[in-house]
């Protein structure tokens, strides 16, 4: 008598090795009302092993493919195309490498301390705490985060070049107004992060609060432009936009803005929580050309040109000329720890709120904070070093430089191709590797529950960080008008504004102001000062401002180009139904 | 109203997994090349056994994936082990998956396809 | 209804994955309309056929939204149909609805006040 097999039960023992144990013998056995806690688990080395070299790699990985081409990139350029020999390559290397694993740690603080702290604190501010006080302590947030920016110390680098006779009221403002500068910048992100933190709780779209606060500020601008002692002004108020936001700010004030958009219940769209990095790199650029004409009110050019005569000559070396470990780590500790004490003090004192899990975020943070000092130390031994080495070469590709040999190395037209070339490369991949995009990429990634993709982000951004970059310069080797570039592009992104979704709209504008952060800064900068000084410029401002608006622009058009390919694909696939309709 | 017709889909399984974020995409990849036609992956957070591996714990992410595969009930064994085998369920930590068998479905099925089914 | 527990029927888990935008109007239709209670959504993103490999990771954002709702075994089949119609489920691009069993679940029934509001 033939054995009869169900061919299902065959085919399930030939190619299904599954050992089955009945989850009631796997489980502990608890009885009654007897609470039982779990005993830790011992694991086999190989285990923990197969555990921890996934954990570290994907992260390392990660940011090697960030760094290291921009690194090679830049290493090549000076060998190859300027032929020059490097200087400190060892010294070099190892800050790379230090950039690398501080970028790794630090993001991997921000993602297990940082944000869910920021988070935390955004879901119970509003619950806990009347409209007023919120809004006062998002304020005072506002403005510690702008002292803590250390970027905006890099703006008086750029300013160094300024000469007192051609742009008095620029001058004024980096030197005698600095604290008020400072201060004025403060004031607008702190307003922004007030209006940011009403509209999450209204519910406002960010569309009409775009064209309210860009409006005013182009107007004000064509004002500045249009008076020629003010002129040179614009570019320092564009850029102070730009800086204001950098790698711990974004994270921790979208985190916060998620979480009172979460718990104010007003989040209709999966990205309703951004907005305010967006207000805060506008107002600062009002404040910036309010301070100027005001300045030019109270005083006049002649009077600050005879005043600096006076003071020029005590003026001792810049700070940020006098490299030492010391620097890097205090600079890393006061961007954090400031901040974060006093969200702490925010959350026990006034909220009286614990952390759930206190010890995996003090984890996070001590991660952020030690990322932080390492990737500093990198980036100013490393990165840096040598973007300031071939960034001050490039004008020599063009023009004659003292440190170059044989400058001009090439033709006119050849060589400022080449140099305008690099710095588009250059914006591209610093900006691939900027901490704080890589942090709203991750936001956006969270919120969207991965279904609009980090990377896509990124090159979105950093292509028109690129386009960006490579316009500011073009702008300071020509002495194009910083205006004549910047209105027309406003206007173009105002444009798209009205026919994009919201959603793009809190991106894109997001994304303007997370692109110029602690790598692009001091590559750019150091790139400018060397085209400034190549060419003789009055200043060496604008590139930022640049490298904000082309991102705006590119993730726009990302998010019209996304929404007619899911159109097209829809259609593509009702015909193709169709057509296999009338084949069957 | 009138009752319309719908178009009922019996036999379908949901494997379901939960897996540490970042593995979805190749897991659904994985599964679609084992014969599965789509997934929905969401994100949780999720806790367990992390707790109980002390410093090592900070390895595993708590932040999880959840993916959901609809199956016909004839591939569901193919498509769990190949999905068990690409995420490595067997090392600690590295997360949970399970089948439920559903009692129905429903979903766009062309008209034509329903003709030709139903004959 | 059935406000004790130990004498819960069994339930039936139906699950709708719609297209983003979707949930919040069938999540009312639910509860307004067809009194169930036990709603819940949330959000995900969708991978099939729609989305096929060379599409993906150039920036689709295939956003979903999923609807659980646990309801009574003796309406399940009624409301498997009314969300299939109310969702639009029977057209391209619109989601996917399925429905298993819960061997237990803890109804909560609103007090008769709440259906005056409606």
């Amino acid at each position: 008598m033939a054995v009869e097999i169900r061919f299902g039960d065959f085919v399930h023992e030939v190619t299904l090795h599954q050992k089955c144990i009945s989850a009631n013998r796997l489980m502990p056995s608890v009885s009654g009302d007897a609470t039982y806690l779990a005993p830790k688990i011992q694991l086999r080395r190989l285990d923990a092993y197969r555990m921890i070299r996934p954990y570290v790699t994907v992260r390392f990985v990660e940011q090697l493919k960030a760094v290291v081409p921009l690194a090679l990139y830049l290493v090549l350029f000076q060998l190859l195309i300027l032929r020059q020999g490097l200087a400190e390559s060892w010294v070099i290397s190892a800050g790379i490498v230090a950039v690398i694993v501080g970028l790794m740690f630090f993001m991997e603080g921000l993602k297990v301390g940082l944000m869910p702290f920021g988070e935390v604190l955004g879901n119970t501010l509003p619950a806990k705490a009347s409209l007023r006080l919120v809004l006062l302590i998002v304020f005072l947030l506002g403005i510690g985060v702008t002292f803590a920016e250390p970027a905006i110390g890099a703006l008086r680098t750029a300013g160094q070049i300024v000469e007192v006779e051609n742009a008095p009221y620029l001058y004024a403002l980096l030197n005698g107004w600095a604290g008020t500068l400072v201060l004025v910048v403060g004031i607008g992100v702190g307003a922004a992060a007030i209006i940011g933190t009403l509209r999450f709780i209204y519910g406002w779209s960010l569309k009409p609060l775009i064209f309210i606060t860009i409006i005013p500020t182009l107007l004000l601008s064509l004002y500045l432009w249009l008076d020629p002692h003010l002129n040179s002004v614009l570019g320092l108020a564009w850029d102070c936009g730009a800086v204001t936001t950098g790698p711990v700010t974004v994270p921790l004030v979208l985190a916060l803005g998620i979480g009172i958009a979460a718990a104010a219940g007003q989040g209709q769209s999966s990205l309703s929580g951004f907005g305010i990095v967006t207000l805060a790199s506008i107002f600062p650029i009002l404040g910036v050309e309010l301070l100027a004409v005001w300045l030019s009110l109270v005083t006049t050019p002649e009077a600050i040109i005879a005043e600096a005569a006076g003071v020029s000559q005590l003026t001792t070396l810049p700070m940020w000329y006098e490299l030492s470990p010391a620097l890097e780590i205090i600079a890393g500790l006061q961007a954090i720890v400031p901040l974060v004490i006093f969200l702490y003090l925010v959350l026990r004192v006034l909220l009286k709120e614990r952390l759930h899990n206190p010890g995996y975020i003090a984890y996070g943070i001590t991660l952020a904070v030690l990322g932080m000092i390492i990737f500093n130390l990198g980036l100013t031994y490393g990165l840096a070093k040598l973007g300031g080495q071939s960034g001050g070469l490039v004008p020599a590709a063009f023009t004659n430089i003292d440190a170059v040999m044989g400058s001009p190395l090439y033709g006119t037209f050849f060589g400022l191709t080449l140099a305008i070339g690099f710095a588009w490369i250059l914006g591209f991949g610093a900006t691939l590797a900027e901490p704080a995009l890589n942090a709203l990429g991750l936001t956006v990634e969270n919120l969207t529950n991965g279904a609009f993709r980090r990377s896509l982000l990124m090159i979105a951004v950093s292509l028109g960080v690129a386009v960006g970059i490579a316009l500011g310069v073009a702008k300071i080797v020509f002495t194009l008008d910083l205006a004549l570039l910047l209105l027309p592009l406003y206007l173009l992104a105002l444009l798209l504004t009205i026919f994009s979704s919201e959603e793009f709209v809190n991106i894109a504008w997001d994304s303007a102001g997370v692109t110029t952060g602690p790598i692009t800064v001091p590559l750019v900068l150091s790139m400018g000062l060397g085209f400034g000084h190549a060419v003789a410029a009055v200043e060496g401002f604008g590139v930022l401002a640049m490298a904000s608006i082309c991102p705006i622009l590119s993730v726009l058009m990302t998010g019209l180009w996304i929404n007619w390919k899911v159109a097209r694909k829809h259609r593509h696939y009702d015909e193709s139904l169709q057509a296999e309709g009338v084949v069957s | 109203m009138k009752t319309r017709e719908i178009v009922v889909l019996t036999d379908v399984m949901l494997i379901t997994a939960v897996v540490q974020r970042g593995m979805a995409d190749d897991l659904v990849k994985a599964a679609q090349m084992a014969g599965a036609q789509g997934a929905t992956v969401h994100y949780a957070y999720g806790r367990g056994v992390r707790e109980r591996l002390g410093i090592l714990g900070l390895a595993i992410e708590a932040e999880k994936e959840v993916i959901n595969i609809l199956v016909s009930s004839e591939q569901v064994g193919r498509i769990f082990e190949r999905i068990y085998l690409e995420a490595k369920l067997d090392t600690p930590g590295m997360g949970i998956m399970w089948v439920t068998p559903l009692e129905k479905a429903a979903t766009f099925v062309p008209p034509e396809l329903v003709e030709k089914l139903s004959q | 209804m059935f406000n004790s527990t130990d004498s819960i029927p069994p339930h039936r888990v139906i699950t709708a994955v719609l297209p983003k935008g979707r949930a919040a109007a069938l999540m009312r239709f639910l509860v307004q309309e067809c009194g169930i209670t036990g709603v819940d959504v949330h959000f995900a993103r969708g991978v099939g056929k729609m989305t096929p490999m060379q599409y993906r990771g150039i920036g689709e954002t295939s956003e979903r939204e999923v609807v659980t709702a646990v309801v009574p075994e003796d309406r399940a089949d009624e409301i498997f149909t009314k969300i299939y119609h109310a969702a639009e489920i029977n057209r391209p691009h619109g989601g996917i609805i399925y429905m298993q069993k819960a061997s237990a679940a803890t109804l909560f029934a609103l007090p008769d006040l709440a259906e005056e509001l409606l």
